[in-house]
């Protein structure tokens, strides 16, 4: 009676929010607004949707052993505490996305996001997270790719497998863009985020050979560390030589993003990659948690407007119109296919009953969809503006600060010289215009909301804070990815010349290290000398990669759920995935077949090479056309590869759906037999031995 | 008394804090691993911390573990 009297409450509160957000118009509302309604929706969602699904559409049995019991080795597989897995899980999958994302998508108001990031999450993509987590849980732990090569055949299983090969690439260079250009001419910045290398360096010998496994310590060692050397980076900033060192352009900085990726690659984990994905769970958790409290604080009042005349696809940060492509900026944070990846690798082996599943999975993406929320508030706080002074590149508006204020105030978003001076001279920086990518407008919207809740003395110092905090979710990224990358890379080659598949033999390990570095390198560098920013670019091809990856995950879920359920029930995947496989194709249709040169990949390759033919580009930005002409058609291309991978996919699932409908054979069903649990309940109904 | 009772709450509201916390990165992994080794007494002899701590983490590197 009581949870039902919560539940009703939870329902007004959160559906009067809604209500109040979708419905005000041309008044400015408070960020508590979107708050409330985020926190209800996820709260129902978790209570009655996830409930639902694990009682009736599973049918979730406690008394089933789980991997973690069954295969115990007291390493990898091992039964945790429910709690532990929920903060595992989140800590693995969030990262630099979904606070990238839902940045650059306030170009249409803060309204579409914010529906798409509640509405996405709530029923497509915690519901993905969960659904392949205990997928994989009852099949041993199995990957992805491994589930969809058993249930769909070797044709689904091969895309699955190319998919993620790709779409790694694609986002170590979106998001080393991301930090390249946070980095540029600001010596704070590069300084902060160049010492967080010898601090993990530091950090990992302490793990490893002074206190060996000793994490808390080390972590919070290497935190300490971390917040001095964003304070040093000030003096860094005031001392003419030092000042100079670090004051280094967009390509120099991405050949040290490319040279660090490549060396992070081949040394060994604990030197640099695990310590600072260490301190990174820290600063992840404490960061997000600090946010949230200096929202409820400040109670911030939300500047965008909520629609902006951008919806009809002429906005400046990125093209297209808000159908599908805000459905394509904002991945992580609603649907992210990624996801399925981490649900199909180590959280798996942790679970210790199928009763903790929904915690994990649909918990952990509930709360990752939140932090997307807040990167929308830190977002729309900001002056329209100023917000987009910082986001649009310089290709755009004009190479000019009175360029840029011009054509930005001529949109109707007021913004002057002064103010964008002012603002950058607050927060450390030389200048704030054309910083594209996401991160720097993140950074002076989180500062103004830190710095109002907990002193605005220190706004510089909160500045650089935000930037060091997202360089090192994308470094870990970077070389994490690399990593991952160079095994996939290894086992396919490995199968046309045996020796090139042993992880451990140097020529291979250095061979494909390189092969990786220099696919996801070659996109990096184009994005920076893209006059236009790059991240107009190859965020949506990041999107489009990213969305193809859940349609797979999506097509791999309902393809099980046909064969194992009610057929209807199949309906809680396949209504996400004709979503997703609606708004992936057009998105692709249109990157691949529109005739506007700021949308279709060709069209814009096509216009630059008459452009070029004719002479009238000026010498600058002829001496890159070539390279940007390439890059657009390979862009194309490669929109067409996903595309088709999608729809492989499809076709095999839906191929397989109709066989299994119609009574003929199809791959048999890679479920575990059951076993009865030997674990008992402790008071928490958590299990342990 | 009642003092004696809410220090109690206290203490154990941090302690299950504090051993969360450890679960969750990893601080505890090598005590888990030496109790499950002494539980189930494998033929192969049992690791030290370092040895440990440095096979745990090619495992964690050697998949898919971190997200955008």
């Amino acid at each position: 009676m009581k949870q039902r009297l919560v539940a009703v409450l939870l329902a007004i509160l959160g559906g009067g929010a809604l209500a109040f957000i979708a419905l005000s118009r041309n008044e400015p509302i408070n960020a508590l607004w979107l708050v409330t309604a985020a926190s209800c929706a996820y709260l129902l969602g978790y209570r009655f949707y996830a409930k639902w699904i694990e009682t009736t559409v599973f049918v979730a049995d406690p008394s089933r052993a789980t991997p973690a019991e069954r295969l115990n080795n007291g390493r990898d597989f091992l039964p945790t505490h429910r709690w532990v897995v929920f903060g595992h899980h989140f800590a693995a999958i969030a990262g630099a996305g979904p606070l990238v994302g839902p940045t650059l998508a306030m170009q249409f108001g803060y309204l579409p996001g914010t529906l798409w990031i509640i509405v996405g999450a709530v029923l497509g993509g915690c519901v993905q997270d969960m659904i392949i987590l205990f997928m994989s849980t009852r099949r041993n732990g199995r990957s992805l790719g491994q589930m969809a090569r058993d249930e769909l055949g070797p044709v689904g299983g091969t895309a699955a497998v190319l998919g993620t090969l790709m779409i790694i690439l694609i986002i170590i260079a979106v998001l080393g863009l991301v930090i390249v250009n946070a980095m540029k001419h600001s010596p704070w910045a590069s300084s902060t985020v160049f010492s967080t290398i010898p601090i993990a360096v530091l950090v990992g010998f302490y793990m490893r050979n002074w206190r060996p496994g000793r994490v808390l310590e080390g972590s919070l060692l290497g935190l300490v560390l971390l917040l001095l050397a964003v304070i040093a980076g000030g003096s860094i900033d005031h001392n003419e030589t030092l000042r100079n060192v670090f004051n280094r352009d967009g390509v120099a900085l991405a050949g040290f993003v490319i040279g660090y990726g490549w060396i992070a690659a081949i040394l060994p984990v604990w030197l640099l990659l695990a310590p600072r994905d260490y301190i990174s769970t820290f600063l992840k958790i404490g960061v997000v948690a600090l946010l949230a409290a200096a929202i409820l604080i400040m109670r911030p009042e939300i500047r965008m407007p909520a629609l902006t005349q951008f919806v009809d696809g002429t906005g400046p940060i990125f093209a297209g119109k808000i159908f599908p492509f805000v459905f394509i900026t904002i991945a992580c944070g609603a649907l992210s296919g990624f996801h399925a990846l981490v649900s199909s690798g180590t959280t798996p082996k942790m679970v210790s009953t199928e009763g903790d599943i929904r915690l994990a999975g649909y918990g952990s993406m509930a709360i990752e969809s939140f932090v997307a929320i807040m990167a929308v508030i830190a977002a729309t706080v900001l002056d329209p503006g100023v917000y987009f002074a910082i986001n649009t590149g310089a290709g755009i508006v004009g190479g000019t600060a009175e360029a840029a204020v011009q054509t930005i105030s001529g949109w109707g978003f007021p913004v002057t010289v002064e103010q964008m001076r002012d603002l950058a001279q607050t927060m450390g920086e030389s200048s704030l215009f054309a910083r594209t990518g996401g991160a720097p407008s993140l950074a002076v919207g989180m500062a103004s909301i830190f710095g109002s809740a907990f002193g605005k003395g220190l706004l510089a110092l909160w500045y650089h804070f935000a930037i060091m905090f997202e360089a090192i979710f994308i470094l870990t990224t970077v070389d994490a990815g690399t990593r991952v990358g160079r095994f996939m890379l290894q086992d396919a080659l490995g199968q046309v010349w045996e020796p090139l598949g042993r992880t451990s033999w140097y020529p291979s390990v250095l061979l494909s290290s390189t092969l990786i570095v220099a696919g996801w390198g070659y996109f990096l560098y184009v994005g920076v000398v893209d006059p236009n920013g790059g991240i107009n670019i190859l965020w949506p091809l990041f999107g489009i990669a990213n969305q193809m990856l859940a349609a797979i995950a999506l097509c791999v879920a309902t393809g099980i759920l046909v064969k194992t359920v009610r057929l209807r029930y199949a309906l809680v995947t396949a209504l996400p995935l004709a979503w997703i496989v609606i708004v992936t194709t057009t998105a692709a249709y249109q990157k691949i077949f529109s005739t506007d040169v700021k949308l279709g990949f060709f069209a814009a390759a096509n216009d630059m090479a008459a452009k070029l033919a004719a002479g009238t580009l000026t010498p600058e930005r002829a001496k890159v056309a070539p390279t940007l002409i390439f890059n657009q058609q390979l862009d194309g291309w490669l929109t067409v590869l996903f595309a088709l991978l999608l729809w492989i996919v499809l076709l095999e699932m839906l191929r397989m759906g109709l066989r299994q409908l119609r009574g003929l054979p199809v791959p048999p069903n890679s479920e575990t037999p059951y076993v009865q649990t030997q674990l008992v309940a402790d008071a928490l109904g958590s299990r342990a031995h | 008394m009642r003092w004696a009772a809410v220090r109690t709450d206290v203490k154990q509201f941090l302690s299950a804090g504090l051993s969360l916390l450890r679960g969750v990165t990893g601080d505890d992994a090598y005590e888990k691993y030496v109790a499950h080794y002494e539980r189930t007494h494998p033929p192969h002899p049992c690791l030290s911390a370092e040895e440990f701590f440095k096979a745990q983490l090619e495992q964690k590197w050697n998949c898919v573990s971190g997200c955008c």
